[in-house]
């Protein structure tokens, strides 16, 4: 069993009318069989209403299945005396830093967490101290978050998640609010966290340049998990991913595009040395 | 005709230990029917730039034409100007409030004033340009996708028949179909209604795609300006003030690097694609 794990997933949301009657049943998640192991990067694509979101609030328990079981660490989500622990496990970085950031100096904030869970003082402060190197702000740490760039939040409401010592983080388009140096400075700390730290991550995001580091790749659309695959794998399906309104990166593109005039260069390139080493070749 | 800034220079909070210059002696001349991209990073200027281009914000020094008219003069009209300079703010379809589409889309002509006939056009008229059908009009505006509320939020805007339009960000947590739409739509609207777009983006490839003229905005000062692909030749600048150029910019320089005898300029993947497959036929390689 994985660190995380769904069997049979499936999540309905009732529609109502003015008067309360039942206008539909919205199935957002359908039948989702996922296993991510420990220490694994996960990226999930889909377009603006494809179920990611809804799959990703399973994770830490903020949302039930309607039916299936969703495991984390081991614990079954639908059992209440495990919410805590499973909240522990899984920590959710959400898309607008502004709305996860409470207290008045970055420290603080980082510390709310592990004050929250009844972690002695003395240790709380040893984790702030840790969690904010980790993410490369302890600097900062006696400084307002309201002074901060978007970033450079988004890294805090990060460190306030690591101080919590999970196993798992899920991040929900983290970087959709930022800016290119944002965006950059973001990817850059979740996989060092990753790599370093050995924390399973399940980023979720509709930039795909942020996607090619990834261990594995999951598209979804219309609840379902279409496409399965390491970055290069999926990247090579320019065509299945337009057809499920997403995309590929300007590079991997090019590489495609030109292989249909006839150049002769292999499929699924991702980076731009890959695809300047094949040119350079011919 | 044309919005002309003249040495504006904006201070928040002037006198205060606050105090910051958000705008730097910013001269430009925006011309009718350009398609203008607005780039910069988080806290460069951008958003107090556009602001003031409505009124939203005043100058602290500096005066600012639009039309040949001073918007500062005593007797000027500011609500003609915010309905001739249409502002559609970051994340719109956070301001949609009414019970319908089509009476959220009403709302701003109604508030002009105008006849009830005329603002029923309009509203339709508006809709039908962002590619909301009129099986949606009677739905609450709570009831649809992401980028169909988006679409809905810049309709409410186009009512009011901006002669400038001004996006901050229109595309900003939209997957890449939906992006592809909104800006293709906005497009549209420029070469149809002949309107002016000032787009406010952080995607190079975006701007990169759509744009003819490029201002690059840092600490308040308007750094760069000319077209995307004079912009993106200074791609080490840009990088120095926290942006980028386009993803197959970089190819192409790192190829000029290799010793592969192609053109650095190109800024979109069907540029580059072109570029490339012209020095492929030229080695003998296709």
């Amino acid at each position: 069993m994985g660190i995380v794990d769904t069997r049979k997933l499936v999540f309905e949301y009732i529609r109502r009318d003015e008067e309360g009657n039942v206008e539909g049943i919205n199935r957002a998640v359908d039948e989702v069989d996922i296993c991510v192991e420990k220490g694994e990067f996960i990226a999930v694509l889909g377009h603006n209403g494809s179920g990611k979101s809804t799959l990703a609030k399973h994770l830490n328990a903020i949302l039930m299945p309607t039916e299936g079981t969703v495991w984390v660490g081991g614990m079954d989500t639908a059992e209440e005396e495990n919410l805590w622990n499973i909240r522990q496990t899984a920590g959710m970085v959400f898309q607008n830093p502004d709305n996860q950031i409470i207290a008045n100096v970055v420290e603080e904030d980082v510390g709310f967490g592990p004050e929250n869970i009844g972690v002695p003082t003395e240790e709380i402060w040893q984790r702030v101290e840790e969690s904010l190197k980790a993410v490369g702000m302890y600097e900062y740490r006696a400084h307002s978050p309201n002074r901060l760039s978007g970033g450079q939040k988004q890294r805090v409401a990060i460190a306030g998640i690591m101080a919590m010592k999970p196993e798992c983080i899920v991040l929900d388009e983290p970087t959709a609010m930022l800016d290119p140096n944002g965006r950059k400075e973001v990817i850059r700390t979740i996989r060092q966290l990753n790599q370093q730290e050995n924390v399973t991550i399940i980023l979720i995001t509709h930039y795909m340049e942020e996607v090619i580091h990834a261990d594995r790749v999951i598209v979804m659309d219309g609840g379902r998990v279409v496409m399965q695959g390491t970055p290069r794998e999926v990247f090579s399906q320019v065509e299945l991913l337009k057809k499920y309104r997403l995309d590929v990166p300007q590079v991997t593109l090019l590489a495609y595009e030109l292989k249909k005039k006839g150049l002769p260069i292999r499929d699924g390139i991702l980076s731009i040395p890959e695809f300047v080493e094949e040119i350079a070749k011919l | 005709m044309s919005i002309i800034l003249d040495k504006v220079n904006y201070e928040y909070s002037k006198g205060t230990a606050y105090e910051k210059k958000a705008l730097r002696n910013i001269n430009l001349e925006i011309r009718d029917g350009e398609f203008i991209g607005l780039i910069g990073h988080t806290g460069s200027g951008k958003s107090t730039l556009i602001q003031h281009l409505n009124g939203l914000l005043r100058a602290t020094s500096g005066a600012i034409y639009y039309n040949g008219q001073d918007i500062y003069d005593e007797d000027y009209k500011m609500k003609d100007l915010r309905s001739k300079v249409g502002l559609v703010f970051q994340y719109p379809e956070h301001q949609l409030f009414e019970t319908t589409v089509l009476r959220d889309v009403k709302f701003g002509p109604s508030n002009q004033g105008l006849p009830a006939l005329e603002v029923d056009l309009r509203a339709y008229e508006a809709l039908k340009q962002v590619g909301i059908g009129e099986d949606m009009l009677d739905l609450s505006p709570f009831e649809l996708s992401g980028g169909q509320k988006r679409r809905v939020a810049i309709a409410g805007v186009l009512a009011m028949k901006p002669e400038v339009l001004i996006l901050d960000e229109p595309t900003a947590g939209l997957d890449p179909k939906g992006r592809d739409e909104i800006l293709d739509q906005i497009a549209k609207l420029h070469q149809e209604n002949k309107i002016t777009v000032i787009l406010v983006s952080h995607s190079m490839e975006d701007v990169a795609k759509y744009v003819s003229r490029l201002i690059v905005m840092n600490r308040g000062e308007a750094v760069f300006d000319g077209s995307p692909k004079k912009v993106f030749r200074h791609y080490k600048e840009l990088e120095r003030i926290g942006l980028a150029a386009p993803q197959v910019t970089y190819v192409m320089n790192e190829l000029a690097e290799r010793g592969v005898m192609v053109s650095t300029d190109a800024t979109t993947v069907e540029e580059a694609g072109a570029e490339i497959l012209q020095w492929a036929k030229k080695c003998g390689i296709i």
